[in-house]
């Protein structure tokens, strides 16, 4: 809940009623004397009669009758009590409470004598939902305030590497922690043939943190740039996988093979498990080399899909450690990572992918109709043209583009032409075009899953960036919708070449 | 423990589709209970951790503000409960962290009926998102297991404590709260009624609530992968309790007496981390076992072999038993019947530990039972074979490390390189027990280290390959975590039979065949009958002289093989040096590893073993003293056990006599009355009525004869009154009274001033023939006396006057020490009230004389003397002994007699009113009797006698 504040603001016209209104929640009435509403509501909660707006001021009165002016909107309206007789003028209380910024509108309940106490049920029902709806988005809060504390960790650690770093001359180490010599095995067992189609897995004898590489040695080998060894590293405590690599056996050679990570693990040491198997091969496997007869079951060879041992050994291997969350040294021979999970926990802004920009198409076809594409993706600018209707709204999405763990959905606003007149801009995250347009008409808050930016003017030459966080998130992934619309409304929307420019996702881990 | 992780994972894919109801939200099946007070804060970050829960089924976060005076902690408590629908929160009035882990459960048991377990997670700590659908898993795949444990991962001040072993008791008791109260535990654990201490407030609560658990027969299991995240920060309620840990320990220890007694661990050990292997000589099947007489555990070699070097790589993860033994089954069978395979064992741990290999031989024996213990040297080599092979896990680790095995192969020469001590066992094997076996015990031994040597796992134990930092003990040494809490090194390694039956040890300073050990062996006996296990303890020299007829009384014979001062100490009570168990001398931790297992320990004068009688007892065991005599002094002080029995009073739960004289003394000298307890003497060995019936009709048939047949029975030394006996016999070959003499006994204890008695009598006429001790030949003298005299100093309760009384053999004998309430003067045999010595002499010879004289009388006194000697049985004398044993330990014994007491004597046999003996415990209200009064016992002697020349006896 925010408090937004006019210009108009000026302390010295304010009245103190006027101040006490922005601190507590009030009950509007319409049409309904002071008299006529129970001892106990009036009681309980600040009610004030709307009378009406006068040079751009709400007209209120008190207990007594007395009337006075409002600049601001009330802090929090919670629902707005309408004489029957009087319905349909609450529209300009809605009109003035929407200029001065007020996005969740009142409800408004008709107050019929003789029926108070339903009426008293409702405002109750809707304070409940307001505080279930508050509630959670505390919770979200919360969460969000855990990630930068878990982030702020991690950067102190990761600060703390890099100050030793600096103390190291830049000498980044890169130490063998762990080395399993490849043994000459009479039995020559090939692990890779006798496992499944899952592979083997094997249980690494360092924790995470400070890992850099892992070599693998191979026997025996066809370089085939048509099969791939696929690799793994998952950590078994919450089994995360938290690096993986696919390399065609051409790159791979016998001997010793280093797959290295993206950056050396940091945060919260875990038990690692490599995961290897390779695809487009049905013969002649790879002969993966063993290291001696490993007494310890959990660390003997396993086939990954059941994780039974394969036999009495444990891969040949090394393990290679840096310094936290640093990069491998250049001069290090390895074989680079695909995936960038490593890099530990904490908020991430990912720009969206171009190929997904190009999914982006029109959804209100019934409304808007141009003799161009009003929906135009622009790989090339990293952007969707969006253009605006001189009437109403242009509508378009970005299917199933926003996936769950999402924190917030962000875009650049540009109106890419000298000569146009303002536009306004919108981001909404939401299930359907139906939900989506209402959020964009601001019929309702955003529920769980769903975010609004908001609508925000935006001059030529201006680039201001949208916002739409999440209020809750959900399990699922959701629609991307842009939008937008002439300021003045309906207005020329000649040269509106109205751009969503740089569009990124904030997720979370 | 991996294949548990397996199966693991296998149930978890097949049970998600399943495990989601199609109707609704899932059912809760997990609660989570969060504890809160003053970590408003971090709580959010603990409750989001179970939000973020990956599972196929309802997990519930139930939040317990436990009156935390910080509105933000209930603030953030509503405000999640408000947002999320499987998160409660409750408020209560503070009572510590039990109180609200107690009030979570409570509240999960009544709102969610499908609960199947609750984990508890503090307030400032996290799980990962796959931690409760893996370890519900992980619990669920195995029936016996009811909470599963994490390891210690630490935020904050980060430290990783590897806590993956197989979950031990033994170390759970002995070592450290192992586990995290952060751990899941079974609904079926908190339906038993398990619950947190609340008067626990000041840490180790959780210690407390899985021992209750362990105390109602529940498991835990540790998840190597758990995902449980510990926040560690410079101060924690934890490190408070570590201040106060002593305390608290102490409190737990009482209250889990039971669990931390030595019998409960012992069998944890046997069972989780059995001490001893007993490798089979060309079987390769291995026994591991504390106790061999118990099931226990048995592998192959190649897995013994894994695990050996599993234990080398990862030795706080992997065990193998610290001990180990090559010895056949049949070898170790054979011990077994004599009672000595759990003394070896001990024996044999003791003197690995110190010298590097010990070697076993069996000595056949028939007449005792016995170890000697000897260092092998040039001057004493190896026997040819040696019956078995005993070494720690320590010296094996470095031969099979060793880059040649020479050393150890030198064990097949008479004089090996290793340090070597024999222990010769000597008992009555019988001939195919001492048969050596195809494959000699040395082989076995060097074919194991072969085994060893040649794993292709050795190249392995270099590496560690656990990456989190070691913090329990090795998994091969728990057994010093078991000596440490028994305070005992090392501990006997006998465990409670199955049925569990009251294990009572009878303490000797030898084995020999006084009247303390026949007294100790047929209360024994008497007690076995009653359902006892009973056990015999030699502290002094290791021999135990074999009494045919005691086979089989004791379960197991136990030898202290040590040196250990029977007498004497470096402190005074009363004129008698004493040990404490501070004492050096005491050997206070041998002592207790030696007598640990028993519920009951009767101490039968062993002098030096009451400084350790208190620490028994404070580890609950009854212990009892057995007094029989009051000695005296060279210079004639009184002295001996009595004084020490003064001494460690407050020691003994009750003090058995063997007379009420003796209860009388200690009740004067201060000890209370409700702990004396008089067991009457009864004969020491058994006769059938039918054998008693024969031998008194020999002698009431035997012809008339002019001569009396008198007999001596005992130690030629002064306390028997030697020098008295002497001076009558002398007197009356001097008369030349028609007296045969029959002097039995040795004088090689006490050969006093004067030379060997055995020539002075010699010197006078009278052969002195060795010692008796088979009831055989205790029979024959006593059916060809018609006198036993007893001159002596001082006595207890003779056994020789009761088992002489019952063959019809008239007692004579000085009327000291409870030999008064033996005799009833002129009824059943003679007193002599003197206690000067040449008045003594006197009257023995005159009474021998009188009754030489007078066969009417003596035959009087000899039937008295058979009906009262053969009215006298143990089991009636034991009763109030037993009857106590029943009030201490409810439900250990049966309410009757297993067997019938000193199995050959007939039940049946009738008291006489005048002669009840004394079942009841002895008291205090009855009159002693007036032995003093010769005019009271005159007229007795006289009716009894019914001779004139009885008049004589006292003018």
């Amino acid at each position: 809940m925010t408090v937004q504040t006019s210009y108009k603001l000026s302390p010295v016209a304010k009245s103190l009623r006027e101040i006490d209104l922005l601190k507590e929640p009030i009950l509007l009435r319409m049409g309904i004397d002071h008299d006529e509403l129970p001892e106990g509501l009036w009681k309980s909660i600040k009610i004030l009669g709307f009378e009406g707006v006068k040079d751009d001021a709400a007209m209120l009165s008190d207990s007594s009758g007395r009337k006075f002016e409002m600049h601001e909107a009330p802090l929090c309206t919670l629902a707005v009590l309408i004489n029957p007789v009087h319905r349909g003028r609450e529209k300009r209380l809605l009109d003035w409470l929407k200029s001065r910024g007020v996005v969740d509108e009142p409800t408004v309940f008709e107050w019929h004598a003789g029926r108070e106490i339903e009426t008293a049920g409702l405002i109750i029902q809707k304070l409940a939902s307001l505080v279930v709806f508050e509630a959670r988005k505390i919770t979200q809060s919360n969460r969000e305030l855990l990630a930068l504390r878990t982030l702020n960790d991690n950067l102190q650690n990761r600060f703390a590497a890099v100050e030793s770093f600096v103390d190291r001359q830049g000498l980044q180490p890169f130490d063998l922690a762990f080395s399993n010599e490849p043994v000459s095995s009479s039995s020559r067992s090939n692990v890779l043939a006798d496992a499944s189609f899952e592979g083997v897995s094997q249980i690494l004898p360092v924790a995470s943190a400070g890992v850099s590489a892992i070599a693998i040695h191979f026997e025996r080998l066809m370089q085939r740039d048509d099969t791939t060894l696929h690799a793994q590293l998952v950590t078994l405590e919450d089994m995360c996988v938290v690096e993986s690599w696919v390399v065609p056996l051409s790159k791979l050679g016998q001997g010793w093979n280093y797959l290295g990570l993206s950056r050396t693990l940091a945060g919260l040491r875990r038990t690692l498990s490599l995961r290897l198997r390779i695809e487009g091969m049905d013969d002649e496997m790879p002969l993966l080399s063993l290291g001696g007869l490993q007494p310890l079951d959990m660390f003997q060879v396993r086939d990954a899909a059941n994780d039974t041992p394969l036999l009495k050994n444990s891969l040949a291997m090394q393990i290679w450690c840096g310094m936290p969350g640093v990069l491998l040294p250049s001069w290090a021979n390895y074989l680079p990572a695909q995936s960038h999970d490593a890099r530990g926990g904490g908020f991430r802004e990912m720009p969206m992918a171009v190929g997904i920009l190009e999914l982006a198409d029109l959804s209100n076809t019934d409304e808007i109709s141009f003799d161009f594409a009003a929906i135009l993706p622009l790989p090339e600018e990293r952007a969707i043209g969006c253009h605006p209707p001189s009437t109403g709204i242009t509508i378009g999405h970005i299917p199933a583009a926003c996936p769950p763990n999402i924190l917030r959905i962000s875009s650049s606003a540009v109106v890419d032409n000298e000569e146009s007149k303002d536009v306004d801009f919108a981001l909404v995250i939401a299930s359907d075009i139906r939900n989506a347009r209402q959020l964009f008409d601001e019929h309702r808050a955003p529920g769980a899953g769903e975010g609004f930016s908001g609508w925000i003017s935006v001059t030529p030459g201006e680039e201001p960036r949208l916002n739409a966080f999440i209020t809750e998130q959900v399990g699922v992934w959701q629609n991307i919708y842009i939008a937008t619309r002439m300021k003045e409304n309906p207005g020329d929307n000649a040269f509106a070449w109205a751009k969503f420019r740089n569009i990124s996702l904030m997720v979370n881990g | 423990m991996l294949d548990q992780i397996k199966r693991l994972r296998e149930q978890i894919s097949t049970q998600l589709p399943s495990d989601i109801d199609s109707d609704g939200p899932p059912r809760t099946r997990v609660a989570v209970l969060i504890p809160a007070y003053k970590h408003s804060v971090l709580l959010a970050e603990a409750v989001e951790s179970v939000l973020a829960q990956e599972a196929p089924f309802g997990i519930a976060a139930v939040i317990i503000d436990d009156g935390c005076p910080y509105p933000e902690t209930g603030e953030i408590g509503r405000t999640y409960a408000l947002a999320h629908a499987n998160v409660f929160y409750l408020r209560k009035a503070n009572g510590g962290l039990s109180s609200a882990r107690n009030y979570g459960i409570e509240f999960a048991l009544r709102n969610f009926p499908n609960l199947e377990a609750v984990y508890f997670l503090d307030a400032d700590n996290r799980i990962t998102p796959t931690a409760i659908r893996d370890i519900l898993g992980f619990m669920k795949s195995d029936d016996k297991v009811d909470w599963i444990y994490p390891n210690i991962d630490k935020f904050g001040i980060e430290w990783n404590g590897n806590y993956t072993t197989q979950y031990s008791r033994l170390l759970h008791l002995t070592f450290d709260n192992i586990c995290e109260a952060g751990s899941l535990v079974s609904r079926r654990m908190l339906d038993a009624g398990v619950r947190f201490d609340e008067s626990m407030k000041a840490g180790f609560e959780d210690w407390d609530f899985w021992l209750q658990a362990i105390g109602r027969g529940f498991l835990g299991a540790n998840y190597p992968f758990f995902g449980f995240e510990y926040r560690q920060r410079a101060e924690s309620m934890l490190r408070d309790s570590n201040r106060t840990r002593e305390g608290i320990l102490t409190y737990i220890r009482q209250k889990h007496k039971k669990l931390f007694a030595a019998e409960t661990l012992l069998a944890w050990e046997h069972e989780e981390t059995p001490r001893y292997a007993a490798i089979g000589m060309g079987t390769y099947a291995v026994d591991l076992f504390t106790d061999p007489t118990v099931e226990h555990a048995k592998c192959s070699l190649e897995d013994f072999v894994t695990r050996f070097w599993a234990a080398k790589a990862e030795p706080e993860t992997f065990g193998v038993p610290p001990f180990l033994l090559w010895m056949t089954a049949a070898h170790r069978e054979a011990l077994t019947r004599l009672g000595l395979i759990h003394n070896l064992l001990w024996l044999g741990e003791r003197i690995a530990q110190k010298h590097h290999f010990v070697a076993i031989r069996f000595e056949r024996n028939n007449a005792k039972v016995g170890i000697d213990i000897r260092k092998i040297s040039d001057a004493e080599p190896l026997a040819d074979k040696p019956f078995g092979w005993m070494c720690t896990f320590d010296i094996f680790s470095t031969c099979a490390d060793d880059a040649s095995d020479d050393w150890a192969r030198s064990l097949h020469k008479p004089v090996p390189s290793p340090n070597v001590i024999e222990i010769v066992i000597s008992g009555p094997f019988t001939s195919r027990e001492m048969q050596s076996t195809a494959l000699s015990p040395t082989n076995a031994l060097l074919a194991t280290l072969g085994a060893l040597r040649d794993s292709g796992y050795r190249l392995q134990s270099k590496n560690r390959w656990l990456w989190r930092s070691v913090y329990f003990p090795n998994r091969s040494r728990y057994f010093e975590l078991l000596r440490h809490a028994v305070g005992a090194r090392p501990v006997m390694p006998r465990l409670a039979h199955a049925s569990n039956p009251l294990r009572v040890g009878f303490l000797l300073p030898i084995g020999s065949f006084g009247g303390v050990e026949k007294v100790a062996y047929a209360v024994a006996q008497a007690l076995k009958n009653a359902g006892c296990e009973v056990h015999l303890f030699l502290l002094g020299k290791p021999v135990y002289n074999r009494i045919p007829e005691n086979d089989g009384v004791f379960k197991t014979v136990n030898f202290l093989a040590d040196d250990y001062p029977l007498w004497g100490g470096p402190n005074q009570f009363a004129g008698h040096d004493l040990l404490m168990g501070h004492d050096e001398a005491a050997k206070a931790e041998l002592i207790m590893g030696f007598l640990a297992g028993l519920d009951v320990v009767i101490n039968n004068q062993a002098a030096p073993v009451n400084s350790m009688l208190g620490e028994l007892r404070r580890r609950g065991m009854k212990v009892l003293n057995y007094v029989h005599v009051l000695d005296k002094s060279k210079m004639g002080r009184d002295a001996g056990h009595p004084y020490l029995t003064l001494a460690f009073e407050h020691v003994y739960d009750t003090i058995l006599t063997c007379s009420r004289d003796m209860a009388e003394w200690l009740h004067g000298m201060g000890v209370p009355d409700a702990k004396l307890m008089h067991i009457q003497n009864a004969a020491s060995y058994a006769l059938s009525s039918k054998e008693q019936e024969v031998a008194l009709a020999a002698r009431r048939n035997r012809p008339q004869r002019d001569r009396l047949n008198v007999l001596f029975l005992g130690r030629l030394d002064a306390q028997k009154g030697i020098e008295r006996l002497f001076s009558s016999v002398r007197d009356l070959r001097q008369r030349s009274a028609p007296i045969d003499w029959k002097i039995i006994g040795s004088d090689v204890m006490d050969a006093g001033a004067g030379g060997s008695w055995k020539e002075r009598f010699a010197e006078v006429g009278v052969h002195v023939e060795p010692p008796v001790f088979s009831s055989r030949h205790l029979n024959k003298a006593f059916a060809w006396a018609d006198v036993v005299v007893l001159p002596s100093r001082w006595e207890g309760a003779p056994l020789t006057i009761i088992e002489a009384q019952r063959l019809g053999c008239v007692p004579i004998a000085t009327s000291v020490g409870a030999v008064g309430e033996l005799i009833d003067h002129g009824v059943d045999g003679l007193l002599i009230e003197a206690t000067d010595d040449n008045v003594i002499s006197r009257e023995l010879t005159e009474i021998i004389m009188a009754l030489s004289e007078d066969p009417a009388a003596l035959r009087r006194l000899s039937e008295a003397a058979a009906e009262r000697g053969g009215s006298l049985m143990w089991e009636h004398s034991v009763e109030p002994l037993v009857n106590q044993l029943k009030s201490w330990f409810p439900d250990r014994l049966p309410t009757l007699p297993v067997e019938t007491t000193l199995k050959l004597v007939e039940q049946t046999a009738p008291t006489t009113p005048e002669r009840v003996p004394h079942f009841e415990r002895f008291s205090r209200e009855a009159a002693p009797k007036q032995r003093d009064e010769i005019s009271e016992i005159r007229p007795l002697q006289i009716a009894a006698a019914g001779s004139a020349h009885m008049h004589n006896l006292r003018n």
